[in-house]
């Protein structure tokens, strides 16, 4: 009897957890999200066309993608699990949704990328995405029409500020902080660097790890090319500076940034109910129906 | 002699340590002594709201949750994590957010399946099941779907006010479990995460059919399938169950009391409320005592 309770070993909960033997691509959702084709602090970008929300988070930060949310737990990490599931920051707050939900909503599209660097092991990214759920606060259950204004006022002022400006404008004000659902790619943002950050103080990663989790180039370029002029101790004390001084910016992130990032890779996309394989930026446009920006 | 925060960290390194009871909650939270998928029955003492729900339920508790992840048993999170039905759905929870929180005043108990076949894989099984239940809040419509939730949810306690909670979620709606999972059924959430992970394992032969009399948390089903009333465990009877049901519950062991930011080791349902009384005397006292020095 006891072999027969050890779940691991039967052959339907392998089935579970690992890869079919053969691979059809494209693969239907359902198949691909039950299994391990996604790995942990992968970045999901998500565009949902005829969609006012959407097209509002579109126009405000200038991109083809309105909203961004980090792989948080896989079919493969622990027994238990059965499907992937996402850590966004959405409206009402920092949520664990799972990713088959998405496809509830039509004309849904979502493309996956992920770190191209080799130093962003299972255990980092584990923590990086570990270190975000701290950030799950009580729901704010402000009255629904309130919530539907402060939306469209904060999208209407960064129509006209820009993105990042509004963002910062009212990070740096206090009190009327910027919708979540606005900032969704600054939390996937935020919570790469202070991931990172604990494994530079650790000395498990060197300190120009932090330069290629920033997806904003301008933000990026503030950091040291050079980080060998300084001993250990220092780059330790930049990378906590840059942290302290830059959280706003951070926080501004747009979902562009990433979409534009030459340190994430496009694995997959994810449309009309299939997944397919991508290499590049390219094949991610033309499968989604988007505009390619250059460079 | 070692604080418990040295204990907590010694424990974190090479195993158990006999610890102090009582402990503080942070030390608590940090050590080895909680484990996924424990059950955690909730008093909120400041709250219209629950004492109200505690009135219709005639139950000491108002709230059911579930540990959902325990840091000592992952590293890569700093806290512990609860999953609980809220009206909006199901949703994880910081634990921190209950037992630390000066406003709530929450008292807790947390109880425990202590078969010897409920191993650390059958506690990620359950949790894992009851994360199927968890909900996308992608748009506003979100917002339009929780305010009909809310709506439901005011329907039903009313309806448990004239019918009974059982009787009331018939009445209230017929569709799958997910959808009837909100905040007025949390404990339902809790039982219904036993049993389906519990059911899913014996559908596929991988444990016998008894095991699911292990996980039923309402001893007067039981009484019922003795009396032949009834020959299994139907659905409505699962996700009806309430606080007072895990409460009374023999399949669930009594392993700690949480309060006033504070742990204590409690062996039985008996020990837990001698130690509420107790301690509501010492606090009578204490404010008799800061009253006359004033």
């Amino acid at each position: 009897m006891s072999e027969m309770i050890k779940p691991g070993r039967h052959p339907l909960l392998r089935l579970m957890e690992a890869k079919p033997a053969t691979e059809t691509w494209p693969m239907p959702v359902d198949q691909f999200v039950a299994r391990d084709y996604l790995r942990h602090a992968d970045v999901l970008m998500t565009v949902r066309k005829g969609n006012l929300l959407s097209w509002l988070i579109r126009t405000a930060t200038k991109g083809n993608f309105s909203h961004a949310a980090m792989v948080f737990i896989t079919p493969n990490y622990q027994y238990g699990w059965q499907s992937t599931y996402l850590i966004e920051s959405v409206f009402s707050g920092v949520e664990v949704t799972d990713l088959r939900d998405y496809f509830k909503y039509r004309g849904m599209k979502v493309a996956i990328q992920r770190s191209r660097h080799a130093w962003l092991s299972d255990e980092i990214a584990k923590r990086v995405r570990g270190r975000m759920l701290g950030d799950i606060k009580a729901k704010y259950n402000f009255p629904l029409m309130i919530a539907m204004a402060e939306g469209l006022w904060f999208s209407l002022e960064s129509m006209v500020q820009g993105h990042k400006r509004t963002v910062l404008r009212r990070e740096r004000r206090g009190g009327r902080a910027s919708p979540n659902e606005f900032i969704c790619s600054g939390f996937v943002q935020r919570g790469f660097v202070l991931g990172i950050a604990e494994f530079i103080r650790n000395g498990q990663l060197p300190a120009s790890a932090l330069r290629e989790v920033i997806f904003d180039r301008d933000l990026a370029s503030l950091l040291p090319k050079d980080w060998s002029q300084h001993s250990p101790a220092e780059q330790v004390r930049i990378v906590d500076l840059f942290i302290e001084e830059f959280t706003d910016e951070l926080l501004s992130a747009t979902p562009r940034d990433l979409e534009t990032s030459t340190d994430l890779d496009w694995v997959y996309v994810m449309a009309d109910g299939v997944v397919h394989p991508v290499t590049n930026y390219r094949q991610v446009c033309e499968l989604m129906e988007l505009k390619a920006f250059p460079g | 002699m070692a604080t418990n925060q040295q204990v907590a960290d010694a424990a974190a390194v090479a195993g158990p340590v006999a610890p102090q009871w009582p402990m503080p909650v942070e030390t608590f939270l940090k050590g080895p002594w909680l484990e996924p998928s424990d059950v955690l029955l909730m008093r909120q003492r400041s709250s219209t709201f629950a004492s109200l729900v505690r009135l219709f339920t005639g139950s000491f508790f108002s709230k059911a949750a579930m540990v959902f992840l325990v840091p000592h048993r992952e590293k890569d999170f700093d806290t512990a994590f609860v999953i609980e039905a809220a009206f909006e759905g199901v949703d994880l929870t910081d634990l921190n957010s209950f037992v630390l929180s000066k406003e709530k005043r929450f008292v807790i108990a947390v109880k425990r399946v202590e078969c010897d076949w409920f191993d650390l894989e059958h506690r990620h099984l359950v949790r894992g099941f009851m994360l199927n239940y968890i909900k996308a809040d992608y748009d506003y419509g979100k917002l339009f779907d929780n305010l009909w939730a809310s709506l439901k949810g005011a329907q039903f306690f009313l309806l448990r006010l004239v019918l009974g909670p059982h009787w009331a979620l018939r009445q209230i709606t017929k569709r799958r479990p997910a959808e009837r999972l909100n905040k007025f059924i949390g404990p339902g959430l809790v039982q219904w995460g036993y049993f389906e992970a519990t059911k899913f394992l014996v559908d596929n032969k991988l444990a016998p059919a008894e095991r699911l009399d292990d996980v039923v948390f309402r001893e007067r089903l039981f009484d019922e399938r003795a009396k032949g009333k009834i020959t299994g465990f139907d659905e409505d009877d699962l996700l009806g169950v309430t606080a007072e049901d895990i409460a009374k519950s023999s399949r669930l062991s009594w392993k700690y009391a949480i309060v006033d930011g504070q742990v204590y080791e409690v062996g039985s349902g008996g020990e837990f409320y001698d130690l509420l009384r107790r301690l509501r005397r010492l606090r009578l006292r204490g404010l008799t005592r800061t009253e006359a020095q004033a």
